[in-house]
């Protein structure tokens, strides 16, 4: 290694004048920068779309009055009454995670704000009510209603669910609007290593003729360029992640109360360095690698750029 | 060994430098080569280097035929193949040290036998003195030995020498030549190209003549 760095030096390409490292640190952070908030939009928006499929989306209640009625159907025969074969057809439905029918008890919790008193005390037919939680990404389906409407046709659906359609339209939509972003972003990384490169070559072109003709090796060209392209995207790269930290605490910090973390409001309390712990993993290891990614592409965008260009020497 | 046959060489303006040339020359063989300004003989050695690819022909050098190798061979062939050239090409921001380890250096050679052959080498060529400084701060001779050194250090199979002589004194000329002779004696072949003739005379050997396009060879 110790050789290889001496060999380097003396070969007479001035590659620390040719490539020019301060100008490439800085674009390499700043376009960093612009992914790492592409990609921290993208998983908040994930989170939050997950947060609401599972919640308060996904709940559909059923009333059923007279639920001690026969089935009145004159295709089908159906066992017990209206409630039983209700609760018959549910069992069956694959796209809910569960169901529960509301106890008298918890009827009256419902009720008793508006009644002022017992629900029963009132006398009154009161109706069988059921939750059902439906599964992730999945909607009250064609099927579901018919099967409602065939044991009774009198049954009151309320679901939330075709909110979310739209919202998880609207975030798939976002969601694709980032990943331009992203593709642009890597794109004009690109186009920047590309363009310093060529400049790099046009800069070092007699010396780059020389060792051709002294007998260098594509190989030994190609990755002089590409080595120090590399480790200065890694350095931009990793001053951008780390100039983003900032707002990815605070960003931590606005999404807490839609995190799953059932001690959220504690964190949100405590300090702002315990925000660090908050920040999801999948999100800190993206961080992580990105110095990584963004030093690959380098690599590669140099190694293509210079054989390209050394093709033109015999 | 070099060998080639039916070679025809023009540049991009089609103006013909060379035509139907065949040549082979032994391995550890000494020949000048001679003609008229303009002639061709820069270009001629410039494709033994493998800098400039005939329009048509065939040739091998070393057993290699460059126009067919992959690119990774034909610089491992130009590490084996070396040319003072006439410009010299030194890297102006390598130090004269630097600049004749340079054909070591790339051969990954251990440190000390780099520095040990460079020193020797310099202080054949009485430029020892100069090791540290670049190459636009020296004489035209200076420069002309440094890119001799460099050419030699490493012992190279083939060494084309284009003229080699032009900015030395007759006495540093005659001692160059003697080094080539020694090189030649240990296997290496060497074709110097040369306008003089008191050199020619008073070292005997074929005679490469390129005259309208085409070679001549003679003993002297
Ligand atoms: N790159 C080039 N493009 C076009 N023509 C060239 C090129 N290099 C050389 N020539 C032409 O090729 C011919 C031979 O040039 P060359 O340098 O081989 O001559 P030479 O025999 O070495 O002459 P001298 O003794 O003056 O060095 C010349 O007429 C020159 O104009
Ligand atoms: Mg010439």
């Amino acid at each position: 290694m110790f050789d290889r760095i001496s060999i380097s030096r003396l070969d007479g390409l001035r590659l620390h004048r040719a490539l020019p490292g301060r100008l490439l640190i800085f674009l390499v952070a700043a376009m960093t920068f612009l992914a790492a908030l592409t990609i921290t939009g993208v998983y908040g928006n994930h989170l939050l779309i997950k947060r609401w499929n599972t919640g308060a989306a996904s709940v559909v209640i059923l009333q059923l009055l007279d639920p001690d009625k026969p089935v009145q159907n004159s295709n089908r025969d159906f066992l017990g009454n209206r409630e039983n074969s209700i609760m018959a057809f549910l069992q069956t439905q694959s796209d809910l995670a569960s169901f529960h029918k509301l106890s008298a008890q918890e009827i009256n919790e419902l009720l008793s704000p508006w009644l002022h008193g017992n629900a029963e005390d009132f006398a009154l037919p009161l109706p069988a009510i059921f939750e059902l939680h439906l599964k992730d990404n999945k909607t009250v389906s064609a099927n579901l209603l018919k099967g409602l409407r065939e044991i009774a046709p009198d049954i009151i659906i309320e679901q939330s669910d075709f909110w979310k359609q739209r919202l998880n339209s609207l975030a798939s939509s976002l969601q694709s609007c980032a990943f331009f972003a992203l593709l642009i972003v890597v794109s004009v990384h690109i186009v920047v290593i590309a363009l310093t490169t060529r400049t790099g070559l046009i800069a070092c072109r007699q010396a780059i003729e020389i060792l051709h003709i002294l007998g260098a090796s594509d190989y030994y060209i190609a990755q002089r360029f590409s080595h120090r392209n590399a480790y200065l995207t890694f350095i931009g790269s990793l001053i951008g992640c780390i100039l983003f930290c900032p707002l990815l605490l605070y960003l931590t910090h606005l999404c807490l109360p839609f995190s799953s973390n059932p001690d959220w409001q504690r964190v949100f309390d405590q300090s702002w360095y315990s925000l660090w712990f908050a920040i999801p993993t999948p999100l800190f290891a993206l961080f992580l690698f990105l110095p990584i990614f963004n030093a690959l592409i380098s690599w590669l965008t140099t190694e293509f750029i210079v054989y390209c260009w050394l093709r033109r020497l015999t | 060994m070099i060998q080639l046959e039916g070679i025809n060489l023009h540049f991009s303006n089609k103006k013909t430098i060379l035509e139907d040339l065949n040549l082979e020359i032994p391995q550890g063989a000494f020949c000048w080569l001679t003609g008229p300004s303009g002639a061709g003989k820069s270009t001629l050695l410039k494709m033994l280097h493998l800098e400039i690819k005939p329009a048509s022909g065939r040739m091998e050098i070393l057993g290699i035929n460059p126009l067919k190798a992959r690119r990774n061979l034909c610089a491992r062939l130009r590490q084996r193949v070396s040319m003072i050239h006439q410009d010299y090409r030194l890297l102006s921001n390598l130090s004269i040290f630097d600049n004749v380890a340079l054909p070591l250096r790339l051969q990954k050679i251990d440190k000390k036998i780099i520095q040990s052959n460079t020193n020797e080498i310099l202080e054949w060529l009485n430029i020892s003195h100069k090791q540290k400084a670049f190459p636009n701060t020296l004489s035209g001779g200076e420069q002309q030995r440094v890119a001799i050194a460099r050419a030699v250090v490493h012992k190279p199979a083939i060494l084309l020498a284009d003229e080699p002589t032009n900015a030395l004194d007759e006495n540093q000329a005659f001692r160059l030549i003697d080094l080539f002779n020694d090189l030649n004696s240990i296997g290496s072949t060497v074709i110097v190209a040369t306008h003089n003739e008191t050199l020619i005379k008073n070292f005997p050997a074929p005679k490469l003549t390129i005259h309208d396009k085409q070679l001549w060879i003679s003993d002297v």
